[in-house]
C-alpha cells in the first residue's frame, strides 16, 4: 500500500524537472540533489560509483539503484572489511529522510555497475539514471583517474 | 643364465686416431678378430692402446678409417645409434671399476635399468644378479659398492658389462688396480667368459699372466700394432 | 577471453585456488616429465645426494631459509591484518569530535591512548534518540590500572562486545567493574585506578576512588582482552564530574543520560539495526561539529596505504630466493663436476646424453623440492612465532597461517626454478666424456 500511494503522489507532484543549471557537478530534481557523481576510471566490466545525494525535498525518497542508457543496471553495494578482505555487499533499497543527505564514497556506499561493454576512460561522462522509486534523476558519471579517492571537483558546494 | 650369445667378428681398416692437437694416437691399417675369440693388446704407456679401444667401442670417432663389428661399421652410425650400440652390444670394464660407491652391488651391476626402454628393464637385473651370483657375490647383492674389496668391486663391474648380455666385452686394465691373487682370479674368469659364452673380448692389459690365457696377443709401440702372436 | 574470465569468476573460491597451484606448478611439472619421459634415474639421484650429503644439507637449508622468509613474510602480513580488521569488527560505527579518524580509532578500538576532545550530553543525546539508533554507546578512555585501560562504557556494550558474561555478574552501580579475559584482576579484586596510561600515568590521582569486579567478560581476540570496563558514570565521578544523572535518580546508571549533567564522553559506538543504517546514520552524523566513521574504512585505507609497501615486500623475498636458487645451482655445476666420472662412465655404458641431462636435472629438482616444502614449513612456524609475539605485546589476536596464497608463491618458485635447473644439468651434459673416464 505504501508504495502505490508513494508513487501516486510522485506521479502528481514530483514529474521530474531536470534543472540543468550550467554546472556538470550537479543534478536537480524536486529539491532533490546528486552532487559530485564520478567514478575511477576502469578497463574492465565492473564500475562502483560515487555520488552526493541530497534529499532537499519534503519526504523521503528511497535510493533503489540507478541505470545506463544502454539498459546496465547498478545496484547499491556497502562497503565490508572481514578478516582483512575488502567487500562489497549488496544493500536493499535506501530511504533517505526529507532534509538528510548521503553520501556514496569510496570504501563506503556506492552504486555497482556491472557489464559494462566498454572500458571507461578519465575524462569520460557516464549518463546514468539514478532511481528513487519512481523519481529518475538523470546524472552524468565524471570519470576520474583510476587511483582516484574523490571527485577532481569535490569540497565545493556549489 | 641367458644363452650365450654369438660373439662379433671385428674388421679394422685403415684406421687413424687424431688428439684434438692433430697428433696421431692411433693408426692400424688392418686388425680382423674373428668372432667369439679373445685378444690382448699390450704395449708401452702412450702406445695408443686405449685409444684403439676407445675407437672399437665408438667413444672416439676415427679421422678415418673404418671400426665393424659384424655387419655394423661405426662411421655410418649417428651419435645416438652409436650410444644405443654400445649399450646393446658392447660391455664394458675399466681399472679403476668405475662403481657408483653410494648404491648396493646388484643396483650398479644392473645400472642400466636407469635408462633401458621399461620392457627390458626386469630381464636386465636378473641378469645382473645372476652374473654376481655366477662371480661369488650372489649373497652381496644389497651391500654397498665401497664395502668391497678391489677384487669384489671389479667383478662387479663384470657383472654390470655382461648384464645386457652384449655379444662383445671390452676391458681397459682391468687387473691393474688388482693384487696378484685377485688379479689371477679376473684373468682365470674373463678368459672363461670368451671360452664359454662364446663372446668376443678385447683386453688391454699389461698382465702377463692375463695375456697368457687369451687367444691371442697384439703388441703396440707408437700407435702401430707391431706385433701379433696369431700370425 | 571472455568466456574464460567468465568460466574462471564462476568457479567456486576452493577451486580457483586448485586451479591456480596446478597452473603454477605447471611449467615446473612439465619440464620433469619432459626431461624423465622414458628413464628412472632415482637411484643415481640417491647416490648423488649421499655422495655430496653436506653440501645438499647446506643447499636445502638455503632454499628452504629463503621460502621461509617469504612465505613467513606473506602469512604474517595476512595474519596482521586479519587480526586488527577481526578486532574492529564489532565496532561498526564511531563518532567522535572533529579531529583525526586514525587516531580515534586506534584510541576507541584498539584503546591505544590519546589526548582527544570530548563530545557533548547534547550531541549524545542527539545520537541516542536518534530512531534509527539501537545501540548509542559511550567510550570513556584515559585511566589506567597496571598498565589495563580503565575504560567507561554501558552494560549494553559490554554485551555488544564479548556477549554473555565468562564469569560474574555485569556492573549494577558505578564503582563496579568487568575485568577482560585476560586483565589483570580477579573478579572480588577491589582496585584504584591511576590517571593516564603508561609512564604518564599518575597512580594517585584518584586514590580514594575504587572500583570492585564483578565479573569477567569471555576473550575476543582485541585489545578489549586487556582492559576494565566500568560504568561511564564511574569515571567521571572519579574525575570529580557529574555523573549523567540527577540526584533524585539514586545509583541508577545507564541511559538515559541528563544531557546538562552529561560531563562528555571521547567516543561513541553506534550501531543500526539494519545493515543499510550504518550507513545511513554515517552520512547523517558526518558533519562540521562530529565525525562518524567506520572504522573497517578506515582500517582498509591504512592496510591499502601498505599494499604497495607488501607488494615490495614479496617482489623483493622472491627476488631473493631465486637468487639464493640461482647460487645453489652454480654450486651445482660444480658439485656435478665431481660427479663427473660417473657421468662418463654412463655415456660410455650406453645413457643418452638426454639420460645424463635427466639425471643431473632431477638431483637439482629433488634439492629444490625438499627445500621448498621444507621452507613451507619453517615459514609457517616462523609466522606462528611472530603472531604470538604480536599477539602478546597488542592483544591483537593474530593467527597466521600458510594458506592458498604462500602454497601458490611457493609453486611459482618451485616452477620457476625446475626450470632454471635446466641450466645444471645442460652444463653436465656439454663435457667431454672421454677425460672423465681416466682417474
Amino acid at each position: 500500500m505504501y508504495r502505490l500511494a508513494f508513487a501516486a503522489v510522485l506521479t502528481v507532484t514530483a514529474l521530474p524537472a531536470i534543472a540543468e543549471d550550467g554546472h556538470d557537478h550537479l543534478a536537480e530534481a524536486d529539491g532533490l540533489r546528486i552532487l559530485h557523481a564520478w567514478t575511477p576510471a576502469t578497463a574492465g566490466p565492473d564500475a562502483l560509483i560515487y555520488m552526493e545525494i541530497e534529499n532537499g525535498s519534503d519526504r523521503t525518497l528511497t535510493l533503489s539503484g540507478a541505470r545506463t542508457e544502454g539498459g546496465q543496471a547498478a545496484r547499491l553495494v556497502g562497503f565490508a572489511y572481514a578478516d582483512g578482505v575488502e567487500t562489497w555487499q549488496p544493500l536493499p533499497d535506501m530511504p533517505i529522510a526529507a532534509g538528510q543527505d548521503l553520501d556514496l564514497t569510496p570504501r563506503g556506499l556506492a552504486l555497482q555497475m556491472s557489464g559494462l561493454n566498454d572500458p571507461l576512460a578519465r575524462g569520460d561522462t557516464l549518463p546514468i539514471e539514478v532511481m528513487f522509486g519512481d523519481l529518475h534523476l538523470d546524472v552524468g558519471v565524471e570519470v576520474e583517474a583510476e587511483d582516484a579517492s574523490a571527485h577532481s571537483h569535490a569540497g565545493h558546494s556549489h | 643364465m641367458a644363452e650365450p650369445k654369438a660373439g662379433l667378428a671385428l674388421s679394422v681398416t685403415d684406421l687413424i686416431v687424431l688428439a684434438p692437437g692433430g697428433r696421431r694416437l692411433a693408426e692400424v691399417a688392418a686388425l680382423q678378430v674373428a668372432p667369439g675369440s679373445s685378444v690382448a693388446i699390450r704395449g708401452p704407456s702412450g702406445a695408443g692402446k686405449t685409444t684403439l679401444l676407445h675407437a672399437l667401442s665408438g667413444l672416439v670417432r676415427p679421422a678415418s678409417g673404418g671400426v665393424v663389428w659384424g655387419e655394423t661399421d661405426l662411421a655410418t652410425l649417428s651419435d645416438t645409434a652409436l650410444t644405443r650400440f654400445r649399450r646393446d652390444r658392447i660391455g664394458l670394464i675399466f681399472q679403476d671399476f668405475l662403481l657408483f660407491e653410494e648404491l648396493g652391488a646388484l643396483d650398479n651391476a644392473a645400472i642400466a635399468t636407469a635408462f633401458l626402454p621399461r620392457a627390458q628393464r626386469s630381464a636386465l637385473r636378473h641378469r645382473a644378479g645372476e652374473w654376481l651370483e655366477r662371480l661369488g657375490l650372489g649373497q652381496d647383492g644389497a651391500r654397498r659398492a665401497d664395502s668391497f674389496s678391489g677384487g669384489e668391486r671389479q667383478r662387479i663391474a663384470v657383472a654390470r658389462a655382461l648384464a645386457n648380455d652384449p655379444p662383445v666385452i671390452l676391458a681397459d686394465e682391468p687387473t691393474a688396480s688388482l693384487d696378484r691373487a685377485n688379479a689371477d682370479r679376473l684373468a682365470e674368469d674373463l678368459a672363461a667368459l670368451s671360452r664359454d659364452t662364446g663372446r668376443t673380448l678385447v683386453v688391454v692389459t699389461h698382465d702377463m699372466t692375463l695375456a697368457a690365457r687369451l687367444d691371442r696377443v697384439l703388441t703396440m709401440a707408437e700407435g702401430r700394432i707391431v706385433e701379433d702372436t696369431h700370425e | 577471453m571472455n568466456s574464460v574470465g567468465a568460466l574462471w569468476s564462476g568457479l567456486p573460491v576452493l577451486m580457483q585456488d586448485v586451479a591456480m597451484l596446478v597452473l603454477l606448478l605447471a611449467p615446473g611439472l612439465m619440464t620433469g616429465l619432459l626431461v624423465l619421459r622414458g628413464f628412472a634415474p632415482w637411484q643415481l639421484v640417491r647416490a648423488m645426494l649421499r655422495r655430496f650429503r653436506g653440501a645438499n644439507a647446506v643447499f636445502v637449508a638455503l632454499i628452504a631459509v629463503s621460502v621461509a622468509i617469504g612465505v613467513g613474510l606473506t602469512a604474517q602480513e595476512r595474519g596482521l591484518r586479519q587480526g586488527s580488521a577481526r578486532a574492529a569488527e564489532r565496532f561498526d560505527l564511531i563518532l567522535a569530535a572533529p579531529g583525526s579518524e586514525i587516531t580515534a580509532m586506534l584510541a576507541a578500538v584498539y584503546l591505544q591512548p590519546s589526548d582527544v576532545p570530548l563530545l557533548t550530553g547534547a550531541q549524545y543525546t542527539e545520537v541516542a534518540t536518534d530512531p534509527d539508533v539501537v545501540l548509542a554507546a559511550p567510550i570513556a578512555f584515559g585511566d589506567s590500572y597496571q598498565g589495563a585501560p580503565v575504560v567507561g562504557t554501558i552494560a549494553d556494550f559490554v554485551a555488544h562486545l564479548a556477549g554473555d558474561l565468562a564469569e560474574g555478574r555485569m556492573f549494577a552501580i558505578s564503582t563496579e567493574a568487568v575485568a577482560g579475559a585476560y586483565a589483570p584482576v580477579a573478579t572480588g579484586d577491589r582496585f584504584t585506578p591511576a590517571h593516564g596510561h603508561g609512564a604518564a600515568a599518575e597512580a594517585d590521582a584518584h586514590a580514594g576512588a575504587d572500583y570492585v569486579v564483578t565479573g569477567r567478560m569471555a576473550p575476543t581476540g582485541s585489545p578489549w582482552d586487556r582492559a576494565i570496563l566500568v560504568p561511564i558514570e564511574g569515571v567521571w565521578e572519579v574525575h570529580g564530574l557529574a555523573n549523567g544523572h540527577a540526584l533524585s535518580e539514586g545509583e541508577r546508571i545507564g541511559p538515559p543520560f541528563d544531557a546538562d549533567l552529561f560531563p562528555g564522553t571521547p567516543a561513541i559506538l553506534v550501531r543500526a539495526e539494519a545493515l543499510w543504517g550504518n550507513y545511513a546514520l554515517q552520512s547523517r552524523y558526518a558533519r562540521p561539529d562530529m565525525m562518524a566513521f567506520f572504522p573497517g574504512t578506515v582500517l582498509a585505507q591504512m592496510h591499502g596505504l601498505m599494499r604497495d609497501v607488501r607488494e615490495a615486500m614479496s617482489l623483493l623475498a622472491v627476488v631473493t630466493q631465486v637468487l639464493v636458487t640461482v647460487s645453489i645451482l652454480a654450486g651445482l655445476v660444480i658439485l656435478t663436476r665431481i660427479f663427473a666420472r660417473g657421468l662418463a662412465l654412463l655415456r660410455a655404458i650406453g645413457a643418452s646424453r638426454r639420460f645424463v641431462f635427466a639425471v643431473v636435472w632431477s638431483y637439482s629438482a629433488a634439492l629444490i623440492a625438499a627445500g621448498s616444502l621444507a621452507g613451507l614449513a619453517l615459514g609457517w612456524l616462523a609466522a606462528s612465532a611472530f603472531s604470538a609475539i604480536i599477539t602478546a605485546r597488542t592483544d591483537i589476536l593474530v593467527t597466521a597461517t600458510v594458506t592458498w596464497a604462500e602454497a601458490q608463491l611457493v609453486a611459482g618458485f618451485v616452477s620457476l626454478t625446475l626450470v632454471l635447473a635446466l641450466v645444471p644439468a645442460l652444463a653436465a651434459t656439454r663435457r667431454q666424456r672421454l677425460a672423465d673416464l681416466r682417474s
